[in-house]
């Protein structure tokens, strides 16, 4: 008997069935050999299964180089904090994951190594959590990503950049190469620009002059480069050219965009009456102005000519009209408001203040948009990378009512609270718990579940932005609150729960470390 | 005593139950915490304007909550225990209130009943005993009727014939048969009073999908199966215990409450060395092995919960229990149930049984094999064997000193867990074997030296 060879035999009689098959059945000279065929191949496949399992001989494996872990250097999360990870990893509160991986990393802990695999397999497909994760991976799980082909990409975004990307990368590969150039060595990043440029399509070319932008400052010496761009017969690189070379210093391009805009706007100062903003669009497309990036058509303006003026004010720092005129920001842009262009001029406003982050200018743009109707309104992330946090939470605060509360329709400063990133001051979040309850007890009730509905946004805003701090204080107010209404409260619980859970995260930072496994 | 949500995970089987559980864990939400050695209690705050009562007998553990909820554990109990496993500083109480200690008193009275008494039939017993519990309860202790077993052997000989066709059609036929023809002759294996056939039936007609050898262990298992048929035919020429297995696995089981009367009690100090729950239509079937500490032995629990119910045993992983089993009569005794009184004496999560080679064990499992043909699950905790994947990415178990190495059966993801623990360091695995490849169930690794300071 040769259980293997016998197994193979049987297995080709059985496939193709005894009626069909003119193989012999193997025998077993042990058994006793039944009457009909079927049941010598039934009897034979028992035994040699049997047979099989019984004598089941482990694979001699030669001694693999076995690589083996390097020892950890730094301590783990402590249990608390594996509770927490694993609620993350649950999709708890998935927006609380990076920050919570960076705060980790920060204190200098990794994650242990029985969640080492749920984390990787979680961040594997989302990109934007590959860097929080691969600070807190530790040896272990830097010595498994290498293991494991699907992870390793998790490790990519931290990994010292390798100049072979540059040439062979994918392009999201080579613009972060740049960026991370860019950042060690500007003038090294110039060079790199300058002779791969030439070499690319135009795509390519926009997509790789756009890492310029999220780069804090703008070099003189940059310049050169952009201004060789600005003439491509690419819409789409003039496009990606022009806003950067507006804010490269010592560019030439601005002083030309101001000379073509100068005669189209007149701020008239009579001696007796209002100030007024006259507005002349310009007669007749110039072929020099394309050189500038202007484009003969650009959907973000209605109308020809006012899209090549749009084009001018959106380009050019609107610092420069208010000192021109020597008139405060606020007052320019209330009298662009009652312009009859205010269509073209506070959308080409708003444009450039993002631009150039003017803080000034975009407060009072805040501001205007917070007292009139139909203006274009900045969103509360845009204002604070303009303008800081703190200024556009005072402001905002300046100009909630004395008893705010949601009502139909919207007030104007709803959209900027009920998006406006935390961490929330002690008075916002006082402020934000006065509206829920004057909304619940001004009551309305014809459009009371449309308010529900927005006060649950908005509380489910707060989980993000309140300060953990504050718990007691808004566990109190609003727990009194379930008794007049009690359609929020899910709402109040889960919010109140976040709360507490971002204070517990905040506590397992300094907790006793556990050990692995 | 540490519990971790894995264990608290154990005791609450609704998912639902689990997820409010810990939703409530906060403690905010909770009042006049208190706990002693053996029970912890709490009250929360629910929508009402009395706090629910909450405590939790931590010896099994049993729950109690004065919440109207039919859920058992309900999410207060569940909230409690995580809360205690999380911030047990702050159970400050140390004397049970008074309807604490008016339920543990109630509790210790039914404490001996329930050694006699069968556990209360929250969780079914077994799913395929349900299937001909009407019959079995006239069987009572011993074997059974003279009616019965006729019609079963002619069922028997029936599914013999049918064997037979399905030889001589061909495997590679079957590939393409609807599931009603496997459907049918389990149907009619039910009406024979052979439930046990019926769902080997049902298993094999799911092969065809399991992987690209499903030829070879379709065979393998027909041939077991005719085995298995042969041998019920011809029972009374059996040993005493291979009739209980072969009766057993043809679908007459063993009532509970016979084998912890008539089987002999094995006191022991019991820990929970791996624990696998699969869900089966509607209910959750859980496998729970134990080992015992004093005698060495292995033992399976299983059980089954219908509906969110809990299993009637708790059992947690690396969980301690002093208490007796009663084996279930075989040729090669693992299946056990628990007898008399079953104590709880905390998590030991360092405690391993005694691990074997990869050659020790193969010789074990041969001569298990040679009592029992058809033994399913063999338990082994192998000592030192390093997680790897072979040239052909599979996942494998290497044994250094004895450079063998054996194929492991489980999804990726647990093997990469694997590797994860071992990072290249021996492993101390138990799991089952089949008699091809070892399903890992826990794993222990050596105590490493990892910095534990808390830089600033």
């Amino acid at each position: 008997m040769n259980p293997h060879t016998d197994w193979q035999q049987l297995l080709r009689v059985t496939l193709l069935g005894t009626r069909q098959s003119g193989e012999g059945v193997p025998s077993l000279a042990e058994l006793p050999t039944p009457a009909s065929r079927e049941e010598q191949v039934l009897l034979a496949a028992g035994s040699l299964a049997l047979v099989r399992k019984a004598g089941f001989k482990a694979p001699v494996a030669a001694p693999s180089e076995t690589q083996l872990a390097p020892a950890e250097t730094a301590p783990t999360l402590g249990l608390k904090g594996q509770d927490a990870l694993r609620q993350l990893l649950m999709e708890r509160y998935p927006a609380l994951l990076s920050d919570y991986l960076v705060s980790v990393a920060q204190v200098g802990r990794r994650v242990p190594h029985q969640q080492l695999v749920s984390l990787l397999n979680y961040v594997r497909t989302r990109s934007e959590l590959h860097a929080p994760a691969a600070a807190v991976l530790g040896e272990r799980g830097s010595w498994l990503v290498r293991l494991n082909s699907e992870w390793q990409h998790v490790l990519a975004a931290s990994e010292v950049p390798d100049s072979a990307t540059w040439e062979t990368g994918t392009l999201s590969q080579r613009q972060t190469y740049l960026q991370t150039i860019r950042q060690q060595d500007p003038a090294q990043a110039r060079e790199l620009l300058a002779v791969a440029l030439p070499l690319e399509p135009v795509k390519t070319q926009a997509a790789l002059l756009s890492t310029l932008i999220p780069v804090p400052t703008l070099h003189a010496d940059d310049a050169p480069l952009l201004e060789h761009y600005l003439a491509s017969k690419s819409k789409e690189v003039r496009q990606t050219v022009t806003p950067l070379l507006a804010r490269t210093p010592g560019n030439t391009l601005v002083e030309r965009l101001w000379q073509y805009a100068l005669p189209c706007l007149e701020l008239k100062k009579p001696l007796l009456g209002r100030k007024k903003l006259d507005v002349t669009l310009p007669a007749a497309w110039s072929p020099a102005w394309q050189a500038d990036g202007i484009e003969q058509k650009d959907n973000r303006f209605t109308g020809e000519k006012a899209a090549w003026l749009g084009q001018f004010l959106a380009l050019i720092p609107p610092e420069r009209w208010t000192a021109h005129w020597d008139i405060s920001p606020a007052d320019l842009l209330a009298l662009a408001a009652t312009s009859e262009w205010a269509s073209l001029l506070l959308p080409a406003w708003k444009y450039a203040l993002l631009l150039h982050r003017s803080a000034a200018w975009a407060l009072a743009y805040l501001g205007l948009q917070l007292t009139h109707d139909n203006v274009p309104p900045l969103t509360s992330f845009q204002a604070i990378a303009t303008a800081s946090h703190t200024e556009v939470t005072r402001l905002l605060l300046a100009h909630l009512p004395r008893h705010p509360r949601f009502t139909q329709p919207e007030a104007r400063w709803e959209t900027l609270l009920v998006d406006l990133p935390g961490p929330w001051p002690e008075a916002l979040t006082h402020k934000a718990l006065e509206i829920i309850e004057n909304t619940l007890t001004v009551s309305n009730s014809s459009q009371q579940y449309l308010l529900i509905y927005r006060l649950t946004q908005l509380l489910r805003h707060m989980q993000l932005t309140v300060p953990p701090t504050e718990y007691a204080h808004c566990a109190k107010a609003l727990r009194n609150l379930g008794h007049v209404d009690s359609s929020i409260n899910t709402a109040t619980e889960q919010f109140l729960s976040a709360l507490y859970f971002r204070q517990q995260l905040h506590e397992t930072l300094t907790e006793l470390p556990a050990p692995d496994g | 005593m540490i519990w971790t949500e894995e264990q608290v995970r154990a005791l609450v089987t609704d998912a639902g139950t689990l997820k409010r559980g810990l939703d409530l864990a906060m403690p905010p939400k909770w009042s006049n915490l208190g706990r002693t050695d053996t029970a912890a209690w709490g009250e929360c705050a629910g929508s009402g304007s009395k706090p629910y009562q909450v405590g939790i007998d931590l010896t099994e553990p049993a729950f109690k909550c004065s919440c109207p909820s039919r859920v058992f554990p309900c999410k207060h109990g569940a909230g409690l225990l995580l809360l205690l496993a999380r911030e047990a500083a702050r159970f400050t109480g140390n004397t049970s209130p008074p309807w604490l200690a008016e339920w543990l008193a109630k509790r210790e009275q039914n404490q001996p009943k329930k050694v006699t008494q069968a556990p209360v039939a929250k969780a079914i017993d077994d799913p395929s005993a349900s299937e001909v519990e009407e019959s079995t309860v006239q069987e009572a202790a011993s074997l059974v009727s003279e009616a019965r077993l006729q019609r079963m052997q002619r069922g028997a000989a029936e599914l013999l014939i049918w064997l037979q066709d399905l030889i001589s059609a061909g495997l590679a036929q079957t590939e393409n048969q609807p599931r009603t023809f496997w459907e049918n002759q389990a149907a009619r294996l039910v009406d024979d009073q052979l439930p046990g056939l019926a769902s080997v039936l049902r298993e094999l007609a799911t092969l065809r999908y399991a992987g690209l050898d499903w030829p070879e262990r379709l065979l393998a298992r027909l041939g077991e199966l005719y085995l298995l048929v042969r041998a019920f035919l011809r029972l009374e020429q059996l040993s005493p215990e291979l009739q209980q297995d072969v009766l057993q696995l043809v679908g007459i089981n063993s009532k509970k409450e016979d084998v912890q009367a008539q089987q002999p009690a094995v006191a022991d100090t019991w820990l929970v060395v791996g624990q696998v729950t699969k869900e089966e239509e509607r209910l959750l079937a859980r496998r729970t092995w134990l080992w015992g500490i004093g005698t060495g032995r292995y033992a399976l629990v299983l059980e089954y919960s219908f509906g969110g119910q809990a299993f009637a045993t708790a059992l947690v992983p690396a969980g301690q229990y002093v208490g007796s089993l009663a084996f279930y009569p075989s040729a090669c005794p693992l299946r056990a149930v628990t007898t008399g009184a079953w104590t709880f004496s905390g998590i030991r999560p360092r405690l391993m049984p005694a691990g074997n080679s990869i050659h020790g064990f193969l010789d074990t499992y041969t001569t298990a094999l040679s009592h029992l043909p058809w033994l399913r699950e063999w338990p082994v905790t192998l000592n030192g064997v390093i997680p790897q994947f072979d040239p052909k990415a599979q996942p494998i178990l290497f044994h250094p000193t004895e450079q063998l190495q054996l194929p492991l059966r489980c999804d990726p993801e647990l093997a990469w867990q694997l590797l994860a623990a071992s990072g290249g360091q021996p492993l101390t695995i138990f799991g089952e074997w089949n008699g091809h490849a070892f399903f890992p169930i826990m794993h222990w690794a050596a105590p490493v030296a990892a910095p534990t300071a808390i830089s600033a």
